[in-house]
């Protein structure tokens, strides 16, 4: 017979309550917020992919010296940010930022032979941009043919990074996206942001909700298996709001919609799937605990110290410890995330 | 009399070469020589008083005294003083380009079935950035306003495609494949110089008649070369420096270019 207790609360340990879990807790001590599933090891291969805030993931990964794929490599001679400007090192191949889960398994069906986007390339100014990356070339290229040899190279670098990698590292983003409305094809820019022309008749705004977003990832997750059976997944939430809704509520109400659903997707899969972990560094930068600091002044982006306190979090749960993670930071103090949301101010003023 | 300094590294010894046989026909041009063999030149620093020696962590070696005295009869020039300053085998990113061209095939520039494709921009976005880390200091356009020219680093000779020398592996692919090669060094130079222009700096190229269709030197101006040390002759696995002939075009190109505006582009370099 089991033994009574006074309540199922009873016997849990510290984090599982809010006043010794949080209030009791230092400023800026994450605390044990974050209890690996399975071991992330040097050995391991790894892909990344995401929003913005991928993008610093990738980077502290890097720089704690984890093998992290890269599918289109420059020499190392080139600076970091002018090959960022084109899109390389960001992520394991030149797809720049993918906000959405949608757009993930696009691209991976599209690598695969099994999907066709609809108006790939767009025009401005004369100059021809890639729909699905406009920002991996800022001035654009001659033709369209040019367009699209650069995405068949583009596409084969994808299937080989993610192809080889142990480990597969996504940060949801976004729900709501761009998408060409009469065949789905979702985009990471609106048309006319960056490239190509806005026409309410051909475009429609999408938010994609839980079911879309958890059957989006799975598919993902199935398709990938298929040849990289052995892969596993580590998915985190982007902690940077949105930029711009178009969804007619406020942003703030917008962003919380959004980051709600993409954690509620993000625990749902966890439950669903052993070979997926969740790194809480939404949780980290949010938390009352940080009192906002884990923020710059303008309340959306990330500071440093933010960055450095959750890949610290999560390199120390895996006995990882960064190299020479204080020089780390200042080095990328400054470092502008390439980020097409960006772009969105310039709209908004 | 126009008072010309021309200083720098080892590639200076064939420029000095080209100064004995052509100075008869520039009666009006006084040209001095302060070199260091490559090691040594990147100890020299311009001081805070426009002087160009030793940097104080160096000031006291015995040997860079020995060798700069052997070889300019001073350890020190004052470049502020002349007319015109020539930086002879200035530093570029001399392996960049056989790097890019091994991995990238570059649109427009040459297209090959290399197993990455770069648009024609980014690859001189690249190379403008590239260029960007060889910029002289902020010392010598504060002593050398308007009179300072660059003439980078010869081309690597089109003896290198002969060469077995496992690390000179690119130099001989680029080589090798010809016309886009010179294409690829022309845009990294002409962004080189795009980046000096920028900072009021001439620039001095090598010039296209030394130059083979492969883009790399032609090998009757690299054959023979000799030391700045001692005079002796290079070996045949040398493929970085240029001869006596080289030397005197160089010399004829930095006459002309000193009596011309600073900035003007260049008819004759690459």
């Amino acid at each position: 017979m089991a033994k009574k207790s006074a309540s199922p609360y009873s016997g849990l340990p510290p984090r599982a309550f809010w006043r010794s879990g949080v209030q009791e807790r230092s400023p800026l001590d994450p605390g044990d917020i974050y209890t690996p599933r399975f071991p992330v090891t040097r050995d391991m291969k790894i892909a990344t992919a995401g929003s913005c805030f991928a993008q610093h993931v990738g980077r502290a990964l890097r720089g704690a010296g984890l093998d992290v794929l890269d599918a289109e490599p420059l020499p190392a001679a080139v600076d970091d940010a002018t090959a960022n400007k084109y899109g390389y090192r960001l992520y394991s191949a030149r797809y720049g930022n993918i906000y959405t889960a949608r757009q993930l398994r696009q691209l991976w069906e599209e690598a695969n032979g099994e999907f066709a986007p609809a108006e790939p390339v767009w025009e401005h100014k004369g100059r021809y941009f890639d729909a699905l990356r406009p920002s991996v070339e800022p001035e654009g290229l001659p033709d369209v043919e040019a367009v699209r040899g650069h995405r068949a190279g583009h596409l084969r670098a994808v299937m080989e990074a993610y192809s080889a990698a142990d480990l597969f590292v996504f940060t949801f983003g976004l729900t709501e996206a761009w998408i060409h409305t009469e065949t789905g094809t979702v985009y990471p820019t609106a048309p006319g942001t960056i490239a190509g022309q806005f026409d309410p008749e051909r475009w429609s705004f999408k938010n994609y909700d839980v079911v879309e977003i958890l059957e989006d990832f799975e598919t993902f997750r199935s398709a990938l298996k298929t040849v990289n059976p052995n892969v596993k997944f580590l998915i985190t939430v982007s902690p940077v709001p949105l930029t711009a809704t178009a969804s007619g509520q406020h942003v703030e109400v917008a962003t919380c919609y959004s980051k709600s659903v993409l954690r509620a997707v993000c625990g749902m899969l966890l439950e669903r799937h052993d070979d997926i972990d969740y790194f809480p560094s939404f949780e980290l930068i949010t938390s009352l605990n940080a009192r906002g600091v884990y923020y710059e002044p303008n309340q959306r982006n990330v500071s440093s110290q933010g960055v450095n306190t959750a890949m610290s979090t999560f390199l120390n749960a895996h006995g990882l410890r960064p190299k020479n993670p204080s020089a780390k930071e200042d080095t990328d103090e400054g470092e502008e995330v390439v980020c097409e949301e960006i772009l969105l101010e310039a709209f908004a003023r | 009399m126009t008072r010309v300094l021309i200083l720098g590294n080892s590639h200076v010894a064939a420029l000095k070469l080209g100064w004995e046989s052509l100075a008869k026909n520039h009666s009006d041009v006084d040209v001095q020589f302060f070199a260091a063999p490559c090691a040594m030149f990147r100890r020299i620093k311009l001081d805070r008083k426009g002087v160009l020696g030793l940097s104080p962590a160096h000031r006291n070696d015995q040997h860079s005294i020995q060798t700069l005295k052997k070889l300019n009869g001073t350890l020190s020039v004052t470049p502020g003083d002349y007319d015109a300053v020539i930086w002879a085998g200035h530093a570029w990113y001399r392996h960049i380009v056989p790097s890019f061209l091994r991995e990238f095939s570059i649109d427009g520039v040459r297209e090959t079935d290399a197993k990455h494709r770069m648009s024609e921009t980014a690859y001189k976005h690249m190379c403008m950035s590239l260029s960007e880390r060889f910029a002289p200091g902020g010392r010598w356009k504060r002593y050398c306003r308007d009179k300072l020219w660059v003439a980078p680093h010869p081309i690597q000779s089109e003896s290198i495609i002969k060469s077995t020398d496992a690390e000179m592996e690119r130099w001989r692919q680029a080589g090798a494949q010809g016309q886009g090669f010179r294409q690829a060094l022309d845009i990294y130079f002409s962004q080189f110089e795009n980046m000096l222009t920028n900072r009021n700096i001439g620039y001095i190229g090598q010039p296209q008649e030394t130059l083979s269709d492969t883009g790399l030197s032609k090998e009757a101006f690299s054959s023979g070369s000799t030391r700045l040390k001692g005079g002796d002759k290079h070996g045949d696995e040398d493929y970085s420096h240029m001869n006596r002939d080289f030397g005197e075009i160089m010399i004829r190109l930095i006459m002309e270019k000193i009596r011309k505006p600073h900035t003007e582009t260049p008819e004759t370099g690459r």
